[in-house]
């Protein structure tokens, strides 16, 4: 199922404005957490919580999922394939995990958005939204995509062994072929 | 025409690898380190969960007159 270069071009289009997307994204969110975590000023502070909840859904989730699907698309589209190279593989692995981790973690994310709309928060909930806790999800994630995307780019080598297995098959059709 | 790249936009169809590379195995070895940590702080922590965000119950709501004005 190997795509044409027109289609394939496009297929890499979508995959890398979906990945910088949520790299871009990932990295506002941060920055949103390092307030909510650091200001001094209540409002601020509720203000950050409420925007990273709806961001997480609007946002950040369908980046992450565009990202998995155009990666999936791009890998079973071409020659490189889902499985047969170690760095398609390892980038593959990192999608899926981070985007389980960030389903996961809307659910923390709406519990301090409510802490934050709520009309009259006591110091106790106010200081519970002073957390590193989102800055640290967010800084891994961040760090996760940077892997991510020094793997996309120098493609490291390595072959596992069903891409040997699968090149050896290819090459004895195309040698018995003639 | 010949791609001027060759193993940059496709696979190198000359790659000789027979094993698994070292950068896989650091890979690998750094992957399951991690996980077991995550492991660890989910089985042993208080929780990990949205639940420990919870406040402890109702608490007195004595704030300093600048915390009102900002919320305000």
């Amino acid at each position: 199922m190997t795509m044409t270069p027109g289609v394939r071009k496009l297929a890499l289009t979508a995959h890398v404005t979906a990945s910088v997307g949520w790299f871009g994204a990932v990295t506002v969110f941060l920055a949103l957490a390092i307030a909510g975590w650091t200001s001094q000023d209540a409002q601020m502070v509720r203000a950050a919580y409420l925007a990273m909840d709806w961001g997480a859904w609007f946002v950040l989730v369908p980046f992450a999922v565009a990202s998995l699907i155009t990666g999936l698309v791009q890998s079973l589209g071409t020659a490189w394939g889902l499985l047969r190279h170690y760095w398609v593989l390892a980038k593959l692995l990192l999608t899926v995990v981070a985007t389980i981790v960030l389903l996961l973690y809307t659910q923390t994310l709406e519990l301090l958005a409510s802490v934050a709309a709520a009309t009259d928060p006591s110091i106790d909930e106010l200081t519970l939204l002073r957390t590193p806790t989102v800055v640290l999800h967010s800084g891994a994630a961040l760090l996760l995509l940077v892997v991510a995307t020094v793997l996309a780019v120098y493609k490291p080598r390595g072959m596992t062994a069903y891409g040997r297995r699968k090149r050896t098959r290819e090459s004895a059709r195309l040698t018995s072929g003639g | 025409m010949a791609d001027p790249h060759p193993g940059e936009n496709f696979p190198d169809s000359t790659e000789r690898s027979s094993g698994t590379p070292r950068w896989v195995k650091v890979f690998a070895a750094i992957a399951v380190i991690l996980g077991l940590l995550a492991a660890v702080i989910l089985l042993t922590g208080e929780g990990h969960g949205p639940g420990r965000h919870a406040p402890s119950g109702s608490s007195e709501r004595h704030m300093p007159p600048g915390m009102t004005r900002a919320l305000s």
